[in-house]
């Protein structure tokens, strides 16, 4: 029941389905209006930084978790009974979750193998450094505002990207991969991150990080 | 006869200059309704989240039933039903998928649990939107919703912090008489409200905390004309008078006006 009851929550999250939504149709779309020249490829990291980057994703897998399963604890229940499902959740989601990307990257788009892999890892970097980026701030920094943490975020991203992509680019200019579209993908997180609230990414924050004797105890220990 | 029994709780939030609790002793005999009164920031919910294992304590020990609850102990929840301040409710489930969820947590039977669950809709009128998720819900509603997990597995003792917040005067009135009702069956009852004249109607024992420690206790009975003002040697005529000789540090605090105004 206990297991049931949290996939239920989880799988309602409107978070958990908007990246396969979104990229499912921007694919139709692009079908249906037969583009000249639509580079399905490029369509796949924007859509990734688009979403994960901005930690919609990790705030769903994660930080839910952390949210929900205090409140297991006014029920007659062992607290490492709880910590188990907790844990087992957020390994189902998570894997279920690669598990879809990968899928859907790889049958949907056929991206060879390889490149996937590549730009898979990177992204897992990348969206790591971003996150865990944010929660050192947060956490050393607790009076910092959410527009510093933002920008922060940024610069972390920016150096990154030009870390990974700058040589790929130059290796790969002439043969139009699909890592030309880095800049595009860079100026899109620059202007996502700009007009949206980091709310999720600060909340994850505060539940993973914050140490405090409240209700989260039990949950950040 | 105490059915819970609180001695010397003592909380220091990490990083905190000050004891959110210090010292706190106080019962709650079988089958009474005992308020628990306080400004904000008192240490009301800090004493409520210890005593649900939501918190942990520094010093101190909590007696149910006469045994005493260690840390990690939670067996003893199965006959306490307890509504926070903080919500405990999963916004993602309906009313119905929360009730159900609840009765399985207290092993209740499944049908039994359908049959109580469809009552306590009926109750808090959140039939109309029982098929919706508790996130839609209005604040009282959500608070119905707590209430309504907290009864449904027939507690011995009732733990409310600030249970009718929010929630419409029919509501709320319901509740109360269902309260008196349970305590006249035999349920114990901690309830911690700002609204002074129903805890003065409905407990049969007052508790005051302020800063953490407890500043006043009496008997209901004997709020009225009965405890005298040390200073005035006037008696109080009600407990919001106590209230605020009690919690003020002078008499003037609740005087104050703005300057502008």
């Amino acid at each position: 029941m206990l297991i049931q009851s949290q996939l239920k929550i989880l799988l309602r999250y409107r978070q958990i389905l908007v990246m396969p939504i979104t990229i499912i149709t921007i694919i139709i779309l692009a079908k249906i209006l037969s583009l000249p020249n639509f580079e399905i490829h490029t369509i796949v990291p924007v859509v990734f930084f688009f979403f994960v980057v901005t930690g919609d994703i990790f705030s769903c897998v994660f930080d839910f978790p952390s949210k929900e399963f205090v409140k297991y604890l006014v029920f007659p229940i062992k607290y490492q009974r709880v910590l188990l499902v907790k844990n087992i959740t957020v390994l189902i989601a998570t894997t279920l979750y690669i598990i879809v990307l990968i899928g859907m990257s790889v049958i949907l788009f056929q991206l060879p193998y390889s490149t996937f892999l590549y730009a898979f890892t990177y992204y897992l970097t990348l969206i790591f450094l971003f996150v865990s980026f944010g929660n050192m701030l947060s956490a050393f920094a607790p009076k910092m505002s959410s527009s510093h943490v933002t920008i922060s975020r940024m610069i972390i991203v920016a150096i990154v990207l030009s870390f990974f992509s700058i040589p790929y680019i130059a290796i790969k200019f002439s043969t139009k991969s699909i890592w030309l579209c880095y800049p595009y993908i860079f100026f899109t997180i620059v202007l996502w991150r700009s007009v949206s609230i980091p709310l999720a990414s600060k909340q994850f924050s505060k539940n993973i990080f914050i140490i405090s004797d409240s209700m989260y105890e039990y949950s950040s220990r | 006869m105490n059915i819970l029994h609180v001695e010397h709780l003592t909380k220091k939030y990490f990083l905190s200059k000050h004891f959110a609790i210090k010292n706190v002793t106080f019962s709650l005999a079988q089958g009474s309704m005992c308020g628990f009164l306080g400004p904000n920031g008192a240490g009301k919910s800090t004493t409520i989240n210890v005593i649900a294992g939501l918190t942990k304590k520094n010093e101190g020990k909590i007696y149910f039933d006469n045994t005493e609850i260690k840390e990690g102990d939670f067996d003893y929840k199965r006959s306490i039903g307890f509504v926070l301040e903080r919500p405990t409710y999963f916004e993602k489930l309906t009313v119905k998928e929360y009730l159900e969820f609840a009765g399985s947590m207290y092993d209740i039977d499944k049908t039994e649990t359908a049959q109580r669950t469809t009552e306590l809709i009926e109750f808090f009128d959140l039939t109309e939107k029982q098929n919706e998720w508790i996130e839609k819900y209005s604040a009282g509603m959500k608070k119905k919703v707590s209430l309504a997990a907290a009864l449904i597995h027939r507690p011995k003792v009732l733990i409310l912090d600030e249970p009718l917040e929010g929630i419409d005067p029919i509501s709320a009135k319901r509740i109360k008489d269902n309260l008196q009702l349970m305590k006249q069956n035999g349920t114990s009852i901690l309830i911690s409200s700002h609204i002074l004249d129903t805890i003065e109607k409905l407990c049969d024992d007052i508790i005051i905390i302020n800063k953490g420690t407890i500043v006043f206790e009496t008997k209901t009975k004997n709020i009225r004309n009965k405890i005298k003002n040390e200073l005035t040697n006037e008696t109080y005529q009600s407990l919001e008078e106590i209230f605020i000789d009690v919690v003020s540090e002078n008499t003037d605090k609740t005087k104050k006006t703005f300057s502008w105004l």
